[in-house]
């Protein structure tokens, strides 16, 4: 039995997801400009999860599930400056070399930008992302660890090129790919490992599979077909009373969702069959999988010293190391647990 | 079963790794562990037990103290310059939470009850003894006493009564210097001590401000005798321990509510049916029950 366990279970995980939803609908917007001669636009993009969730799997697998982020708000504003056109402002009366009574004076197109056209798209769009990801761990040790003591390896900063030419190995594995490239990409990820010269437990994220829908189509067209009935409810038929309106929600509000799972049976389909068979279907999330799988597998994305520093050094004593063996996670339906000896 | 049944989190960590920690903290800290005179300072090998094979090789490797350095021994009545010698060691440490099974408890303390955990220390004290040559040799010359006696007229001491100390000199003696120069000694003269105690957690506090305490159930040395002096020393650390080392164990559980970004807020997980204990002591572990909310 290992001596450390920390566990969470799949509430925690939603728990998390929730409270992200809470504080990406708390975050102000992003805003941004720019011009290009005449022309200028405008944005105001903010981010809202409107559904989602995360299932454990006896695969051992986390399950992002139909994570929904819809734009809120979404709005471009296009603008076209035209040249200032002025009319009037000539002198009708002249007295004693002075213009006594002139022509009203009028500027036309004297804003900037002087026509604006907003295109507002807020709740209206939203982006699916479906997934399963699991984690793996395993230990690196460096040869050139030599037969420096743990603390040594500690203190000692890694100055081989062992981490380099692993990735440059692994990365010269892609076909046709130039020696110079390959170089360079295992240059910006080494950085990212290398570290001291003592034994790492290491923890790499796996893409199973994945779905991502930039626009998915079942959700932006049940949030249309909602604002519009909206619309329509709430202001075309905004004098008849409120309780006929009220109920004329309650009607329709199950049928647009209705309509907005009959059109996400065709995505559901294709994440049932990537569960499955785990695997991406479509070629953009087939290329994003190998590139994320590439990288993943080379990069941790957590990573710690065994033995682990419990205490730093302090006027010159040494730190107080403890070896930590046996880093294993593992995952099923209803907990996720990271567990370790202390030895 | 599942880890979380109870919690949304939970962490548990088994005595063997509380005690392998503590190990590697003796190994590699070992001046938190041995105290001593500069002569033990300098030759740890000195001391009641030795720590050759009990070091980590970086300790030496990295120049860090074996033994920390203490003043010599104060001998009461002396005002030279020498001092003795002693070393203090605390051994044997280990924790032993329910069921026992890490190490045996003196009779005394059996059986542990259920949610409690015991403590185990060796604590060894040694003392530099000088040869008696040695001891001869530093003794101060002091004048002898002389007598003054008034046998009639008849009879009388011819020889000179010494030099009476100046009165006006009474006060200015100058106050006892700490020794600086210890007394030479072969091998210290050493006895160890197994301690043993038993504690348990409690809440307390009020449901608003609930409050983790360390409380300590009971005491034992072991093997000291008389036993009117071991009940004396275990009444004295038991008070020690009571009035002045638990009162500052006291976690307020407030105090491990996170709020995380304004949105999330970890919390322990309330005391119920479920989960009467938080932390739970058993199983040789101590279980923590945490609680997520949005």
């Amino acid at each position: 039995m290992p001596t450390l366990n920390i566990a969470a279970n799949e509430k925690a995980f939603n728990d998390i997801i929730m409270a992200a939803a809470k504080k990406l609908e708390n975050t102000p917007p992003l805003t941004g400009s720019g011009v290009l001669g005449p022309f200028s636009a405008s944005y105001e993009l903010g981010f809202r999860i409107t559904d989602g969730s995360i299932d454990l799997t006896n695969a051992g697998t986390v399950h992002i599930r139909e994570l929904d982020i819809t734009y809120d708000p979404m709005i471009l504003r296009l603008g076209i400056d035209l040249p200032h056109i002025q009319i009037g402002g000539e002198c009708i009366l002249r007295l004693f070399g002075k213009c006594r009574i002139r022509l009203p004076r009028i500027d036309i197109f004297g804003d900037n930008p002087d026509i604006v056209v907003p295109i507002n798209l807020s709740g209206l769009i939203t982006s699916e992302f479906s997934g399963e990801f699991s984690v793996s761990t395993g230990k690196q040790v460096l040869l050139a660890k030599g037969t420096r003591t743990v603390h040594q390896a500690h203190f000692d900063a890694d100055n081989s090129n062992e981490i380099r030419d692993r990735f440059r190995t692994i990365i010269g594995t892609i076909p046709l790919l130039p020696a110079t490239t390959v170089n360079s990409i295992a240059d910006t990820f080494v950085p990212m490992v290398k570290d001291n010269l003592a034994d790492k437990w290491q923890f790499f994220l796996r893409d199973v599979w994945h779905d991502l829908d930039i626009i998915d189509i079942a959700s932006t067209a049940e949030n249309i077909l909602r604002h519009l009935v909206d619309f329509i409810i709430d202001q075309i038929l905004a004098p008849i009373p409120a309780v006929l309106r009220t109920i004329a929600h309650a009607i329709l509000d199950p049928i647009i969702s209705v309509i907005g799972a009959v059109l996400d049976i065709g995505d559901d389909v294709f994440e049932w069959l990537s569960s499955f068979f785990q695997t991406s279907f479509g070629l953009l999330d087939i290329i994003a999988q190998l590139i994320l799988n590439f990288i993943g597998a080379m990069v941790p994305f957590l990573q710690l010293e065994t033995p682990f520093p419990i205490i730093e050094d302090s006027s010159g004593l040494i730190p107080v190391l403890v070896p930590v063996e046996n880093i294993a996670v593992t995952v099923d339906d209803v907990e996720f647990v990271v567990s370790a000896d202390i030895l | 079963m599942a880890l979380t049944q109870f919690s949304d989190l939970f962490a548990s960590i088994h005595e063997n790794a509380i005690n392998n920690v503590v190990l590697q903290l003796q190994r590699q800290r070992p001046s938190l562990f041995n105290y001593g005179t500069v002569a033990f300072v300098q030759k740890p090998d000195r001391l009641c037990f030795p720590l050759v094979n009990f070091i980590d090789v970086d300790v030496t490797l990295f120049g860090n103290p074996v033994v920390h350095q203490e003043s010599l021994l104060t001998i009461p009545g002396y005002n030279g310059p020498y001092g003795m010698e002693y070393c203090l060691q605390l051994r044997e440490l280990s924790i032993d939470i329910h069921p026992p099974n890490a190490h045996s408890l003196p009779p005394e303390l059996v059986p542990l009850e259920k949610q409690r955990f015991s403590l185990k220390g060796k604590a060894c004290a040694g003392l530099g003894c000088p040869e008696r040559g040695f001891l001869n040799e530093i003794a101060p010359v002091e004048e002898p006493f002389f007598p003054v006696l008034d046998l009639g007229k008849d009879v009388t001491q011819p020889n000179k009564e010494p030099p009476k100390e100046n009165p006006n000199d009474r006060g200015k003696e100058e106050p006892p210097k700490p020794p600086d120069r210890p007394v030479i000694f072969d091998r210290p003269i050493c006895f160890c001590l197994d301690l043993f105690a038993v504690f348990h957690l409690e809440m307390e506090g009020s449901p608003d401000n609930p409050i983790l305490a360390l409380k300590l159930d009971n005491l034992e040395i072991v093997d000291v005798k008389p036993d009117g002096m071991e009940n004396m020393v275990e009444c004295f650390i038991k008070t020690v321990i009571v009035l002045s080392l638990l009162p500052k164990v006291r976690l307020a559980l407030k105090a491990l509510v996170f709020n995380i970004a304004e949105v999330l807020t970890v919390e322990p997980t309330p005391v119920s049916a479920s989960v009467p204990f938080n932390p739970a002591l058993e199983d040789d572990q101590i279980k923590v029950f945490v609680n997520l909310k949005v």
